[in-house]
């Protein structure tokens, strides 16, 4: 099981990471990510995988 | 040191500049002896380990085990402010890779003077506590982390451990930053790698060169002193500041009032209101109610206020306690470390939200680095649940809007 990690320092707000993994990652009214629950089932690994390699911030990660 | 026992009337808040009044030093003194921690001691001096050792006894080897137990039969929490339970905070650290034990006195609550006073007052309880954690994890180097602006209280603690004879262990001071953040923990884990003193993601518990760092107040390590040698008793370590003739530290037992505490320090007979726990916490109103709670942890909970780092800050009726929320807003915005997005633009709208009259939103919801924004924004809407009235009429009349 691992869970979506946002690094506050990298992250700009560019959003992709909510268009990749829909499911887990909502955006606030500036674009920031908000993660409901940070722990990604199974069947969602490839999306967020997809999520953390296109973060134009490098901000997300997967552990 | 020179000590001014007459502060001048034309400032208010430690730290903060409100409606024309300068910012206030920090109250960073002794008001008289305490009961517990700095029990017999003379405001100004400070005990000598031949002294130390004879009212307390020389310090003993207690297990990682003998330390977690009585930190929690004393029911030990984090002194400070996000009380994090003591014991559980060992029992995370025992067994892994150890770093250094660091004792933090940053105190960057300028509301806050207690640990300065203990490093002044009773350097060698907080370095026997330190001492006995660094032993206990089989730690061997210990860092007391101290603003180098705060140079006295540098070369008191650095005289202390001169004192002291601690084989196959390695005591520093480490001079650090003198700003609110830099004393979050993970800040000072930051400057202690090198990097700046602001909040990164650190880890729990934060590692320095992959080895894991027992990182806790100067309090904490206070009144581990008095866990390792199976004492359970407790008090409450308060600074008093604001409307106060004598701002600074006292420290009594838990079931002193708020009121006892606020007029021993000289406070206003009429009071605007009260600030409990620091900048970050609870805003109530000067009523008999509030005044007569005991000053302790559980007793604030109880009525849903802070106890933090135990700072109370009067607030007299003049100004108006909606110019000193104002001011205390603008001092954490400006106080945040500018590293999150959540947190900058967060902060900023619930500010938009306080001038308006509008219930303050927490846009942050935990996100960011650290727990400043978060923090701030829970301040904010405990000053405004107080003062809704005052802000609304601000927000018509004579405050003008405009941002």
């Amino acid at each position: 099981m691992s869970t979506v990690n946002i690094d506050w320092r990298r992250c700009r707000g560019h959003g992709v990471c909510s268009a990749a993994l829909r499911e887990l990652i909502t955006l606030d009214e500036w674009g920031y990510p908000v993660v409901a629950d940070p722990e990604v089932p199974e069947a969602l690994h490839n999306a967020a995988r997809m999520a953390s390699a296109t973060c134009p911030a490098a901000a997300l990660r997967l552990r | 040191m020179t000590i001014d026992l007459h502060p001048s009337a034309t400032a208010l808040l430690p730290g903060i500049p409100v409606a024309g009044l300068a910012a206030a030093p920090p109250p960073h003194r002794l008001l008289a002896a305490g009961t517990l921690l700095l029990a017999h001691c003379v405001p100004g001096r400070t005990v000598r380990l031949s002294e130390h050792q004879h009212m307390w006894g020389v310090l003993g080897r207690p297990t990682a085990t003998d330390l977690i137990t009585a930190a929690e039969r004393m029911r030990l929490l984090g002194a400070g402010g996000a009380g994090f339970p003591t014991a559980t905070k060992l029992r995370a650290m025992s067994g892994t890779k150890q770093g250094p034990v660091v004792v933090n006195g940053s105190e960057g609550e300028s509301a806050s003077g207690k640990d300065t006073v203990l490093l002044t007052h009773v350097p060698h309880l907080v370095l026997d506590g330190a001492v006995a954690t660094a032993r206990a994890l089989g730690s061997r180097a210990i860092i007391v982390r101290i603003p180098a602006a705060r140079r006295h209280v540098l070369s008191i603690v650095q005289a202390a451990i001169a004192e002291r004879d601690e084989p196959g262990l390695k005591i520093t001071v480490s001079p650090g930053a003198d700003t609110f953040i830099a004393g979050e923990a993970s800040a000072v884990v930051s400057s202690l790698q090198g990097g700046p003193a602001l909040p990164i993601p650190a880890g729990k518990p934060p590692t320095l060169r992959k080895a894991a760092v027992m990182l806790s107040n100067v309090e904490t390590f206070a009144r581990l002193a008095l866990a390792a040698r199976g004492l359970t008793a407790g008090s409450s370590l308060l600074t008093v500041s604001g409307a106060v003739a004598n701002p600074g530290v006292l420290e009594v037992p838990p079931s002193t009032t708020i009121g006892a505490v606020l007029r021993s320090a000289g406070a206003d007979e009429r009071l605007g209101a009260l600030i409990t726990g620091g900048w970050h916490g609870s805003w109530l109103p000067a009523t008999d109610d509030i005044l007569s709670l005991s000053a302790n942890r559980d007793s604030l909970r109880a009525v849903g206020a802070h106890f933090g780092a135990g700072a109370l800050i009067a607030l007299p009726t003049d100004p108006c306690p909606v110019d000193v929320l104002l001011a205390v807003t603008d001092y954490l915005l400006a106080e945040g470390a500018g590293q999150c997005g959540p947190c900058v633009l967060g902060m900023a709208a619930a500010r938009r939200d306080l001038l308006h009259s509008e219930p303050v939103r927490d846009r942050v919801a935990r996100r960011g680095l650290c727990a400043h924004p978060t923090a701030t924004i829970a301040a904010l809407q405990s000053g405004q649940r107080l003062l809704a009235a005052e802000l609304a009429v601000h927000a018509e009349g004579r405050f003008e809007v405009t941002r």
